[in-house]
């Protein structure tokens, strides 16, 4: 007759449960066998290789120890080539993956994926590019945050202590949509070729959804997006935020604004240059942090500069929103900066 | 079974730090305190330093802050604080 203890014994996800080792959905068990093969999908790489030493515990990110937590997310081979340039960004010391993970924010890192890779794993990009059901979208992300935790340490109630959290604590993974797009895909805003795969991680806290069904001009919509993320996220005791802003335009906006003959940097300066607050209605301290960013007329701006804002395409082609996914803590006060890393393929 | 399921855990859990020696009293001693950066931290060592020195007989104050608390303390300020205090405070947020 099963027992309770003989059914843990017996069983390699309630014995992986009782280790602590999951992200509190069951995993899959990490066998030898089933680790050997997702090693196999990146071939080029040897198993004792370090890629990094990962914090708050500094743990070392081995090729193999990362393949096991690609095995317990769920990932397919094929899919670790882009789990392991996603590790390579959270060891790079410019995110400051450490801060981002012991946070008392609702701090989770977002890759964005551009490139050939997105097609060849099959990466959703369009309607639910931001929600489940997808396995490279769910099990890549998911693997992120296993590494976090079993080689990094950062464990809930243990290390971390995020007063709320967030749901893209579980998986935050977006893949833009470039086939789609009629604006210049991330990756080449960053640097990169348009055949490069690239992973860009981005210290990131919550997301919120911007409707605008009425514009019909880039102006108006680029106006009533600002105004919704300019008014509504507050972080920290100044404004503007000291923290980035990724903002993930669905493919109607997206073609309202390319219409206008508007470019990414057409938004990203008109955001700029045209959202701000009053300092009484701000909260902001004028003779603080917040008067470097203030206008001739005495109103804060919301961003520190156009730089600090990525614009991602991605979603459904029918409905009318975007998705404002504002950072952590910048690298204004010495926090995180995105970071890219190319995705080796072969 | 268990054999079979590799470790994903790549840091040592059991590493164990030995805590400093306590001081035994503060009368005359050094006292380092680090303000981590969260907001209005400076106000509360503000009155810690005055309560260590008023109530307890701290003969010297050492203030030094981070830029924020995403961080470690750069070496220099670590080092400050460790080779010229008799004991540190650490914090705080609001």
């Amino acid at each position: 007759m099963a027992t309770a203890t003989s059914v843990i014994e017996d069983d390699p996800i309630e014995m992986l449960y009782e280790r602590g080792v999951t992200d509190g959905f069951p995993v899959v068990p990490p066998t030898r066998a089933r680790v050997d093969r997702m090693l196999a999908g990146a071939p080029w790489r040897q198993r004792d290789e370090l890629i990094g030493i990962l914090g708050p515990c500094l743990g070392k990110a081995t090729v193999e120890k990362v393949a096991i937590n690609a095995v317990m997310a769920g990932c397919k081979p094929e899919y670790f080539p882009v789990v392991l340039a996603g590790v390579e960004g959270l060891c790079d010391l410019r995110l400051c993956a450490h801060g981002l993970s012991i946070t008392l924010m609702s701090g989770a890192p977002l890759a964005i994926i551009n490139g050939p890779v997105r097609r060849k794993i099959g990466l959703n990009c369009g309607h639910n590019a931001l929600g489940h059901g997808f396995r490279p979208n769910a099990t890549i992300g998911r693997a992120l945050r296993l590494v976090t935790m079993n080689i990094g340490g950062a464990k809930p109630h243990g290390v971390t202590k995020a007063t709320m959290g967030h749901p893209g604590q579980y998986s935050f993974l977006v893949a833009e949509d470039e086939e789609a797009s009629p604006l210049v895909p991330l990756h080449m805003e960053r640097g990169f070729k348009k055949e490069d795969s690239v992973v860009t991680l981005f210290g990131a806290t919550g997301m919120q959804q911007l409707v605008d069904f009425a514009s019909n001009s880039a102006e108006r919509l680029v106006t009533t997006l600002g105004r919704t993320i300019g008014g509504g996220l507050l972080s920290y005791k100044d404004y503007p935020l000291m923290s980035d802003t990724v903002l993930v335009l669905g493919p109607e906006h997206a073609n309202t604004i390319a219409r206008d003959g508007w470019s990414k940097a057409d938004v990203r300066n008109y955001l700029y240059e045209n959202i701000t607050r009053p300092p009484d209605e701000a909260g902001a301290r004028a003779s603080g942090r917040a008067a470097k960013w203030m206008t001739p007329d005495g109103a804060i701006r919301k961003f520190r500069s156009p730089d600090t804002i990525m614009i991602v395409v991605a979603g459904g082609t029918a409905g009318r929103f975007s998705v404002v996914i504002p950072g952590w803590v910048s690298e204004e006060l010495e926090g995180s900066s995105p970071v890219s890393h190319l995705i080796r393929l072969e | 079974m268990a054999d079979d399921i590799m470790d994903p855990t790549g840091f040592d859990s059991q590493a164990q730090k030995a805590m400093a020696p306590r001081l035994k009293d503060l009368r005359g001693k050094t006292i380092g305190l680090l303000d981590i950066g969260f907001p209005n931290g400076n106000v509360f060592l503000d009155r810690v330093e005055e309560v260590l020195k008023t109530r307890y007989g701290v003969s010297e104050v050492v203030r030094k802050a981070k830029p924020s608390p995403a961080r470690p303390a750069k070496e220099e300020v670590r080092r400050a604080l460790i080779d010229g205090c008799d004991a540190i405070v650490e914090g705080v947020s609001s």
